[in-house]
């Protein structure tokens, strides 16, 4: 698209360094919900609301789900009106459906979507959570160690207080790409009753 | 219809082939076969809008993405020819044309899995079932995406649309179904700019009903007493296709839709056919199958919806 910047393929992204591909993988297949009104980047953190969308983060006793996809995928989306309102196309297909890891499947996975400078330096075990917010391009489904999600100074995660969708494994570090991400094990552990 | 013993001998040999090493190939070819010939029967989406099996090589590699996109060039619109005096140059036009994007996604149907022991019972055309269970998923979802489509270009009922010389494509017609309400749907589109003629017409299996009722005068002399006598087999009539469809969840009752000549609406392509996968891992049966295609509608106006009220 000229004007606007180019992106890499990997700059957005999950990776699944272990439990991940088998023919029956627990995944989870959705549309993303009218609600969000940010670019759900692959290996941000979602939910699947009453309407079985995906929405952002966690709360709760929510299940965590990783996108797989950016929800401006080509095989998820094919916007075909212009910014000026002009008809170019109607897609028929793809027809607007991502795809996701559920945290109860068994992996390792590394997600370039957590918070870059959190209050605490991440550290292996420390428990991750994901802002349930459907309008922050920064923070909304982004994963951290703070208990207030990405940007947050709240203090870190606390087991069976806070949502809690992951622990981190190996910390954070630049991957092959030379692009960040944050490797962890998913987990669900939903936070207390309240 | 096959015997149930020249049935059980087919489930034999279909065993027969899974338990073979390498001989699985087989067993996917033979399913593949049927399931074609059902798909190409069945599929409306398939007879409105053709698709094309295109090859790697025919894809538009995009730098952002290793994922698969079809550019497709569109028919500029050019200014009007004038008429000028003597001794005058013509204005200078500029070529620039528009053009869009056809992307892909995959249609898969569940995946089944059934120890083979228990299939050893069986007394029907497992082969049957396989594509049976597989195709019904997967023309609902090629359909559904189709008509989804179709909607949405027409924005609603009555509404007219702003990229289409602001016509309405989707229009409420009062009287019911007669000659006359159908002779005004099918004015529908060729008001719209691009002076499109409806190619075919798609309409459900109940709907059709009313258009039987028609008599020698309002049908056409023997073609109304063959109807009523044989019911609707699908033909030309008011010089459109007609297909009838079941699916009335996406066609609902007292509806028309009518679709220009393929090459004025858009494309769909295939990358990859229906392909039945099945595995056998010790005595566990599993299959599923899938399919890679993608489509756009790249013009408004070869599209429009009577509802007959």
């Amino acid at each position: 698209m000229p004007g606007a910047a180019p992106s890499l393929m990997f700059e957005h992204a999950l990776s699944h360094p272990k439990g991940w591909f088998e023919p029956s993988a627990l995944d989870f297949t959705a549309k993303l919900a009218a609600a969000v009104t940010i670019q759900a980047f692959g290996g941000r953190v979602v939910h699947v609301n009453a309407s079985g969308e995906f929405e952002m983060g966690i709360a709760n006793r929510q299940m965590p789900i990783f996108l797989l996809q950016a929800d401006t995928d080509f095989d998820v989306s094919n916007p075909g009106v212009t910014g000026a309102g002009n008809f170019m196309h109607q897609a028929i297909a793809p027809a607007g459906n991502m795809s996701g890891l559920v945290a109860t499947g068994g992996y390792e996975l590394e997600s370039t979507e957590f918070d870059k400078s959190p209050a605490t330096p991440y550290a292996n075990n420390h428990l991750l959570t994901a802002k349930a917010t459907n309008n922050s391009q920064s923070q909304s489904g982004v994963l951290s160690n703070d208990r207030n999600g990405a940007g947050g100074s709240a203090g870190l995660v606390r087991q069976y207080v806070d949502p809690a969708c992951g622990v981190v494994s190996r910390g954070a570090f630049k991957n092959e790409h030379n692009v960040d991400v944050l490797a962890f094990w998913p987990i669900y552990l939903p936070a207390v009753f309240a | 219809m096959a015997t149930q013993s020249e049935t059980q001998l087919l489930n034999e040999t279909l065993f027969e082939q899974l338990s073979t090493p390498g001989m699985e190939k087989q067993a996917i070819d033979a399913v593949n076969d049927f399931t074609r010939t059902k798909m190409r029967e069945d599929g409306f989406y398939r007879r409105i809008l053709p698709p094309v099996t295109i090859s790697n090589d025919e894809l538009d590699r995009q730098v952002d993405t290793d994922k698969p996109v079809k550019v497709v060039d569109k028919e500029p619109d050019s200014p009007a020819a004038i008429s000028i005096p003597f001794a005058t140059l013509p204005v200078n036009v500029y070529i620039r044309g528009p053009r869009y994007r056809v992307m892909f996604d995959r249609i898969v149907t569940p995946r089944f899995v059934k120890d083979v022991d228990e299939l050893r019972t069986w007394v029907m055309d497992i082969r049957q079932v396989l594509s049976d269970n597989s195709i019904k998923d997967m023309l609902a979802e090629e359909d559904s995406k189709f008509i989804t489509a179709v909607n949405a270009v027409m924005i609603g009922a009555d509404v007219p649309v702003p990229y289409n010389g602001n016509v309405v494509q989707w229009k409420t017609i009062d009287g019911g179904i007669t000659r006359e309400t159908l002779q005004e749907a099918r004015k529908i589109m060729p008001r719209g700019p691009s002076h499109l003629e409806a190619h075919t017409a798609l309409i459900n299996n109940v709907t059709i009903k009313e258009v039987e009722k028609f008599g020698r005068d309002e049908m056409g002399g023997d073609f109304s007493q063959d109807v009523i006598k044989n019911g609707w087999a699908e033909t030309s009539f008011m010089n459109m296709q007609w297909i009838i469809t079941i699916k009335r969840d996406l066609v609902p009752d007292d509806t028309m839709f009518m679709f220009a000549d393929p090459k004025f609406m858009g494309k769909s392509y295939l990358l990859e056919d229906t392909t039945m996968y099945i595995r056998r891992e010790a005595y566990m049966l599993e299959f599923f199958a899938y399919q890679t295609m993608g489509g756009s509608i790249g013009h408004a106006g070869g599209l429009a919806r009577a509802d007959f009220a």
